[in-house]
């Protein structure tokens, strides 16, 4: 069907609402040109329970610190030192000044900045995750807007302590946790450039572009018809519809991109099988990425119930690990510190395969690391509680130079004591710094002009953060 | 806005129960919701293209899994999200290329006869059943064209395939539309026919209606509450009816944690994912049984004095009998009754390393009697009391939420949760624990029901007391509504819950009978138009 014809349906059914999601509806070409700067992506990674400040927190200053000293939760990622920017004091403030904290806070506001609402026994976000934020203003220059992936899963499906990523009405994502699928959906049509378009082919893809157009055309008469959160539903859904239509041509122009073999994906509800699968999603995001498939995932490594046998640590980490963690120093004491503490060293090499696959890739003048900005959060500070005061988070690869990378920030300075000033749940902390506002600085890296992200009460970025 | 919300569980005065119910103010009984969409589940996505197409259709189970709202899947929240609707995408064509491999059959076209009208017949009768209603003139045309667009350059087989992936990946298939009719400028609406005869049979089955109810619908009946409870009752027979009753106990008491059982192997040396198949065998064929009666009686669900056992299950449980391998009826000794005490649910709600008073008291106090539990304070350091030899997992737990802070909520839960300690973590009945005897005394608090409350000892008793509590009923009730209507409740919906409140506890408790009186109400064919 020629582009003209395209057109003209268009005209005929498309209001003011609608012809923003079919912006693109005529794009056929690679997803960025060979000559242009390479993209910025953005990865979000997720640990539970918070690190333990003496071990993880790097030694020295800003701009000359050290994470080799005996028992670093770091070390794995000394050898990119140059590539992270390490914060320390980062709260998730719009938790506890609204009296909430917890395990499932965490995961209604690492990506979204936004309070709880309980209502009903469950735990919802009351607005949209960072990532599908960027999935919606930036992502569709990619086949697809973003990915979700989940490494384990904790008790079934799309659950309060699987899910972070939240559309705009604050309802679940859904995640894919099936190396095989995310692999099938991603690969097994793409088109590699170069390869000869047959016309069986051509037929297929004018097939194709008839049924998006019609779906538009149907999905918008239904959205027509509603308002309010019912219409937002419908919103999404075209906006699904388009990408999908963007995607039809399959040719792409990144010079990385090799199509990879199906990965062999050992049985994924296997507890024992976690560090696999992880390695295959991590796998599978640098795959996506050198063939600029999407720019925007979030992978939840959740790998930790009821035990981590590969590391020997055969007890519930949350029962008998995480929430028993103190500064004590007796023997048994220690020895619950050192085992926690090996559940994150391990986590924090995870985190350092997955720089060491994108360092792999060649791009631009360097590698696909040096374009990529992984947000590396935790769920808590302290594990023993289920306060969400200085939660370790560490921003880790090139950033495409958006940020200063290499360096360690405390962005509590004036006060060691994280409680000073502080009057307990439901209070202002006046001087902490609110995780709002380091989702509101990856959002302006990403070119957008924004100056609060989730909660209106926490605004503006974290000063030096951004180049 | 739940009715029974707790202001931080701070005293008598401050609870509300689901007894409240009988004398909710039938003033603020409106008889309409907002006007809505609801997204298909898999479920429905399979039964919806099955009956359409005429093949078994059971690709949905690929889709991505839906999340939970208040317990259960099929809610209003659903959406097609980016990998949800690549997956449809897939799906769609997967069932087209399958659908038209019996092209003759599916859609006839005599040779010599003009193969646009055989599309369009084929279009008006396929898409009238995809999408629970008929086409309007501009939907046939868009269909019509883009048969042609398919048929261009190939043949009549590559142009109905192309229907079908259209129909099959179109809104008006993937949501069913609770709106009314659009030249209707009123703003309460009563829904149209087939949107009533839709919202029967996805609410009493999961499935499209049949021949029989459109018919009904075509024919103007449906708005007959009468007739309605006509087609409710024929369908409450039905498989899909027995499927999704049983769905609703499952997701009610969180049953499908089962599947994940994982145990520490030092605290349960016993525990095998043999031992696990067999636990859930026993549930799944108990609710199967129970739900094959004509009434399914919610005593017999909590507190039935038999279960269904295999040779594992029944040594494991010290019976007698040796059914084999595949679960068979056996009498359960008096510390058992109904699904409380099935180790399943025991050992889900429940830790790797031991048992739960805490998990099961909450189970018992927010699923069965619909009190809502806030989550604890922000400021209370949350960490399960340090494993002691010497003492037995009440004696550490009390120890634990007896302080003030902690005690108004844990008095709700604590004492259930302890009347079941005769249960260890692994679902097995125990008189001793760490050498101590176990002391397994208990009280339901907090009823509206006081003939039905009080002191108990172990989990059958509990089990058999809270089969006989008003508030129980009540509760199931409301649960019932959620589930069927797939959004939590509002004060506007006060007067239908207390009709089918009376008509559960008028007919024996036979859950039947709420999903009747859902059907029969006002509410369940009004909309109220959501303006911008």
């Amino acid at each position: 069907m020629s582009k003209h014809s395209r057109r003209t349906l268009l005209k005929s059914f498309a209001g003011a609402g609608a012809a923003a999601f079919f912006g693109n509806l005529f794009r056929s070409d690679p997803a960025y040109a060979q000559n242009a700067a390479p993209p910025l992506r953005l990865v979000t990674l997720f640990t539970p329970h918070g690190l333990q400040p003496q071990y993880w927190r790097p030694q020295g200053t800003e701009t000359n610190f050290n994470l080799a000293f005996p028992n670093s939760t770091l070390a794995a990622l000394a050898p990119y030192k140059d590539k992270l920017l390490i914060l320390d004091g980062l709260d998730f403030k719009v938790l506890y000044e609204y009296g909430q904290s917890g395990h499932e806070g965490a995961r209604c506001t690492f990506l979204t900045g936004s309070k709880m609402n309980t209502g009903g026994g469950d735990y919802f976000p009351e607005s949209q995750s960072l990532d599908q934020y960027l999935a919606e203003t930036v992502g569709g220059a990619t086949k697809y807007r973003s990915l979700e992936l989940l490494a384990y899963q904790q008790f079934d499906g799309q659950h309060v302590y699987n899910t972070l990523s939240f559309t705009k009405t604050g309802t679940r994502v859904p995640f894919e946790r099936d190396p095989n699928k995310v692999y099938q959906r991603l690969f097994a049509n793409l088109v590699v450039a170069g390869a000869t378009v047959n016309p069986a082919a051509e037929a297929e893809l004018a097939r194709k572009r008839s049924l998006m157009s019609f779906l538009a055309k149907d999905t918008t008469r239904l959205r027509n018809r509603l308002n309010g959160a019912e219409r937002q539903k419908l919103d999404n859904h075209l906006s699904v519809l388009d990408t999908i239509e963007k995607r039809l041509g399959g040719l792409t122009a990144s010079a990385g991109c090799v199509k990879p073999a199906a990965p062999t994906v050992p049985a994924i509800g296997d507890l024992a099988n976690a560090p696999a699968l992880l390695k295959l999603h991590m796998d599978l995001i640098a795959q996506s990425f050198a063939c600029d498939l999407t720019r925007i995932a979030t992978l939840h490594i959740n790998a930790e119930a009821p035990g981590m046998p590969w590391l020997e640590l055969n007890m519930s980490i949350h029962d008998e690990l995480a929430h028993k963690v103190t500064t004590g120093t007796s023997p048994a004491q220690q020895a619950i510190n050192l085992n926690m503490n090996k559940a994150q060293i391990w986590y924090t090499e995870q985190v350092a395969y997955f720089m060491s696959r994108l360092a792999a890739i060649p791009e631009g003048n360097g590698s696909v690391l040096d374009n990529t900005l992984i947000l590396w959060g935790n769920e808590l500070g302290d594990a023993a509680g289920h306060a969400n005061l200085e939660v370790p988070t560490i921003l880790a690869g090139g950033a495409a130079g958006k940020l200063k990378m290499g360096r360690y920030l405390n962005l509590r300075p004036t006060t060691s004591d994280p409680l000073a000033g502080w009057n307990g749940f439901g209070q202002k902390a006046p001087q902490a710094t609110a995780h709002n506002r380091l989702l509101v600085t990856i959002a302006q890296a990403f070119g957008q002009n924004i100056q609060t992200f989730g909660h209106p009460d926490y605004s503006g970025n974290i000063p030096g953060l951004l180049a | 806005m739940s009715a029974f919300l707790l202001g931080g569980c701070t005293g008598e005065a401050g609870l509300q129960f689901p007894g409240d119910a009988l004398t909710g103010s039938s003033a603020l009984c409106a008889n309409h919701s907002d006007a809505r969409v609801r997204r298909l589940t898999r479920e429905e996505f399979n039964a919806t293209a099955s009956a359409s197409l005429g093949i078994a259709v059971t690709e949905g189970d690929g889709l991505a899994a839906e999340d939970r709202v208040l317990g259960f899947t099929n809610h209003d929240r659903l959406e097609v999200s980016p990998l949800f609707g690549d997956q449809v995408d897939g799906v769609a064509q997967t069932l087209a290329q399958r659908a038209v491999a019996s092209i003759t059959t599916l859609a006839p076209c005599a040779a010599g006869a003009n193969e646009t009208t055989c599309a369009t017949q084929f279009i008006d009768a396929f898409a009238k059943k995809a999408y629970r209603r008929p086409l309007s003139t501009e939907e046939r045309a868009d269909l019509v064209a883009l048969y042609t667009a398919g048929r261009t350059g190939a043949d009549y087989k590559t142009g109905i395939a192309l229907v079908i992936q259209g129909v099959i990946e179109s809104s008006s298939f993937l949501y069913r539309t609770e709106l009314g009719d659009p030249a209707n400028t009123e703003s309460i609406k009563s829904l149209t026919p087939h949107e009533i005869a839709s919202e029967l049979a996805f609410t009493v089955t999961a499935s499209p209606p049949d021949a029989t109810l459109t018919a009904a619908a075509e024919a103007g009946l449906l708005g007959d509450p009468e007739e309605r409870e006509a087609h409710a009752r024929r369908l409450l027979g039905t498989a899909g009816a027995r499927a999704q009753l049983k769905e609703f106990v499952v997701e009610w008491l969180g049953l499908q944690n089962i599947d994940s059982i994982q145990k520490d192997a030092s605290a349960f040396p016993e525990f095998s994912t043999t031992l696990r198949d067999s636990m859930k065998a026993e549930t799944d064929t108990f609710l199967t049984s129970v739900i094959a009666s004509e009434k399914v009686r919610l005593p017999e669900l909590l507190a039935a004095d038999y279960t269904f056992a295999d040779s594992t299950l029944a040594a494991f449980y010290g019976l007698k009998d040796r059914p084999g391998t595949t679960p068979q009826r056996v009498k359960l000794p008096p510390e058992r009754a109904g699904l409380l005490t099935q180790a399943g649910l025991l050992a889900s709600y429940a830790h790797a390393a031991d048992s739960s008073p805490i998990l099961r008291g909450k189970l018992v106090r927010t699923r069965m009697l619909c009190t809502e539990m806030p989550p604890p304070p922000a400021s209370i350091i949350v960490a399960p009391p340090a494993p002691d030899p010497t003492r037995t997992t009440r004696e550490r737990v009390a120890a634990h939420t007896s302080n003030a802070s902690c005690a108004g909520c844990h008095r709700l839960m604590d004492p259930l949760g302890f009347g079941m300690e005769d249960f260890d973590g692994l679902g097995k009945h125990r008189t001793t624990e760490n050498n101590k005897t176990v002391d397994a005394s208990g009280s339901l608090e907090g009823t509206s029901d006081r003939a039905n409350e009080g002191a108990f000892t172990g989990g059958g008793e509990l089990a058999r007391m809270l089969a006989n509590n008003t508030d129980v009923s009540a509760c199931v009730n409301l649960q019932l509504f959620r589930f069927g209507m797939g959004r939590q409740e509002e004060e506007s919906d006060q007067c239908n819950l207390d009709s089918s409140l009376a008509q559960l506890r008028g007919k024996e408790l036979d859950l039947n009978e709420v999903m009747v009186a859902m059907v029969r109400s006002t509410g369940f064919i009004q909309r109220k138009v959501v303006l911008p």
